[in-house]
């Protein structure tokens, strides 16, 4: 790490008297790990000399091959807004690394900075925007989640005011201390459903900041003796939680995407894009839709995509294409739920677009009408898919696409679909509820 | 009549709670609300802001001293703290979460108003403090911003010190913005 920058973060931790600090990176399903050290150790932990133990971490490395090296990246440093009592505790998010000097491969963050270094290759960098959609739930005696959204009669009487706008607005202010320009917070369609976007920003950057926002709303809401859950649809019956992905190519300062000459103000750069979302759509669904049940979000009816087309305005269908140009053109991919690993997900994204541009893929007529309410039949003869129904299919779609295995490079590619099988295997012995009712007693 | 203090009493024994409540009522002191746990003690202490929290250290999903941390770092109230045991480590519990007080189980009546009593008046002088002090740091941070702002005019437009400053005031009246926010602005645009 450059002198200054570490001189910099040396110089600011003394200053506002941090006492922790918190390494943080991802394992490959997307949760978030931390090792946190005492003040003492940041300037051995700036020069990357932190080693530990890889093999305990989710699908990580082997025993034999367990030694790894934390490396801090220097721009991620905030210190957490929280009151200390005892000094503050900042944090650093890291990239890891092998022993030898090498980049793991099983890291996330490496991952994503390896697809940016493509699209840099060809000129581009990217720009994302999530929009975070979440349940706060309350929770019981012990501390343990209900599915319960609104107050017991009588509990809390004395105040007009939902719980949750309360601890959302907490929410807000804790993520504008710790640097993220919040652009709308909002309560959503579900009850107990809340959504908080912040502003685009480059997508390593941006990948970081979904990590954070995540744990930030965990910890609040426990804070406010609510349970947050990022889980894609826990109610059913109800919306569930998206992560819609708004994401553009910028060639330097200029948005790569946005064309005047052209009628609908979009490029060709932009059309192949989309080409390329659309054609890897569903072998990438596993990664950006990563959970048994995030396929019971993926249903119609809810707001959610199921069809893989593209439109202007129309909210039905996989890619929707927000009205702004300029510097705001961007299209929305709108299928991502929060519980995915936000580094691979935006590395697959970005693989698939700069597949359609390289290769100069056309995209299919757009479709602007709800393709909800089309016929099964009148669909087909279109030509447009479905996304997969399952993890179980979505991971059988993946291993068919050589560009999404090359994105996720061999060992995350392997060790995710290895979990995510077993993940299903798990699942599919299960007997459910809805089971028990619809078979017990007719049987 | 006397402001009545506002208090929650968060104790999984009822009879303790009884007992205490009990106590409390006939020094004066509105008991507003009662929890059996520390997450219900929690919610009920965001909602109905009470001027003190007497809390069990035995509560189940968030114990007493969780949540005397919590109340105290997001300054909601003073949490006096109680337990039936004394054990080694406590002192240095009840200082790491910032406890303002302690009392025994059972609690006798002159241990709980004399507690009660000084913590109500030493959280209500911390915060006074608190308040004061971000006043001043409000005010000190003003005066920078203003002495850079009229160097700014002093230089640009060569007016002297007086000058400067009336000009600064009479936009800031003018466009009823504070005087930081107008000084702030000339700053900026001396910069651009």
């Amino acid at each position: 790490m450059d002198l200054a920058a570490k001189q910099g973060i040396l110089e600011k931790a003394r200053r506002l008297g941090v006492k922790f600090v918190r390494l943080q990176f991802t394992d490959i399903m997307g949760v978030l790990k931390n090792i946190a050290i005492p003040i003492e150790q940041l300037e051995k932990t700036l020069d990357g000399e932190l080693m530990f133990d890889g093999s305990s971490i989710h699908g990580f490395a082997r025993i034999e091959e367990s030694d790894m090296y934390l490396r801090p990246d220097p721009g991620t440093f905030v210190i957490f807004p929280w009151r200390p009592r005892d000094g503050a505790v900042a944090r650093l998010i890291c990239d890891v690394y092998n022993p030898d000097g090498t980049p793991f491969a099983g890291c996330p963050r490496n991952c994503l900075r390896r697809v940016l270094e493509e699209a840099r290759a060809m000129g581009f960098s990217m720009q994302a925007g999530p929009e975070m959609e979440f349940f706060l739930f309350h929770v019981d005696a012990d501390g343990k989640p209900l599915l319960e959204t609104h107050d017991k009669a009588g509990y809390f009487d004395l105040s007009p005011v939902d719980k949750g706008e309360n601890a959302r607005r907490e929410m807000v202010m804790a993520l504008e201390e710790m640097g993220f320009e919040v652009e709308t917070s909002h309560h959503e369609v579900a009850p107990g459903q809340h959504e908080i976007d912040f502003k685009h920003s480059n997508a390593l950057d941006v990948a970081d900041k979904i990590v954070t926002f995540k744990f930030v709303v965990r910890t609040l809401a426990q804070r406010h003796g609510l349970h947050a859950t990022f889980m894609p649809k826990p109610v059913f019956g109800i919306n569930g939680s998206g992560m819609h992905m708004n994401q553009s190519l910028f060639r330097g300062e200029e948005n790569a995407f946005f064309d005047p000459n052209q009628p609908e103000g979009l490029s060709q750069t932009a059309l192949y894009y989309i080409s390329g979302l659309l054609k890897h759509a569903r072998t990438m669904t596993a990664i950006t839709n990563s959970t048994v049940n995030s396929y019971k979000r993926l249903v119609p009816g809810y707001e959610a995509p199921v069809y893989v087309a593209w439109a202007e305005g129309n909210r039905s269908s996989l890619i929707r294409i927000p009205q702004k140009r300029g510097l705001s053109t961007r299209v929305e991919l709108r299928n991502p739920d929060p519980a995915c690993n936000p580094y691979l997900a935006l590395a697959a994204n970005l693989a698939a677009g700069l597949d359609g541009i390289k290769n100069k893929i056309d995209p299919p007529p757009r479709f602007p009408i709800n393709i909800y309410h089309i016929t099964d039949a009148d669909r087909v003869e279109r030509g447009i898919t479905s996304l997969p129904g399952s993890l179980e299919e979505a991971v059988k779609e993946m291993q068919t696409d050589p560009v999404i295995r090359k994105a996720l490079g061999e060992h995350i590619y392997e060790k995710f679909i290895e979990a995510k099988m077993a993940e299903w295997d798990d699942y599919r012995i299960q007997i459910s509820p809805w089971e028990i009712e619809r078979y017990l007693v007719n049987y | 009549m006397a402001k009545q203090e506002r208090i929650i009493l968060a104790d999984p024994d009822i009879h303790g709670r009884t007992n205490v409540k009990a106590m409390l009522s006939r020094a004066d002191f509105l008991v507003i609300g009662e929890a059996e746990d520390g997450i219900t003690a929690l919610k009920m202490i965001r909602d109905r802001q009470p001027d003190l929290v007497l809390a069990d250290t035995a509560l189940p999903g968030l114990n007493g001293f969780e949540l005397a941390g919590i109340v105290h770092d997001d300054h909601l109230a003073p949490v006096i703290v109680m337990s039936n045991l004394f054990g080694r480590d406590l002192p240095a519990r009840l200082r790491e979460v910032r406890a303002s007080g302690f009392l025994e189980k059972p609690v006798e009546i002159t241990s709980l108003l004399s507690v009660v009593e000084v913590a109500l008046t030493h959280y209500e002088e911390v915060m006074e403090l608190e308040r004061q002090v971000a006043k001043l740091k409000d005010e000190l941070e003003t005066r920078k911003v203003v002495e850079r702002a009229k160097g700014v005019l002093m230089s640009s437009l060569g007016l002297s010190e007086a000058e400067a400053f009336r000009r600064i005031q009479k936009q800031s009246m003018n466009r009823r913005l504070s005087m930081r926010a107008v000084a702030e602005a000339i700053i900026l645009a001396h910069n651009v």
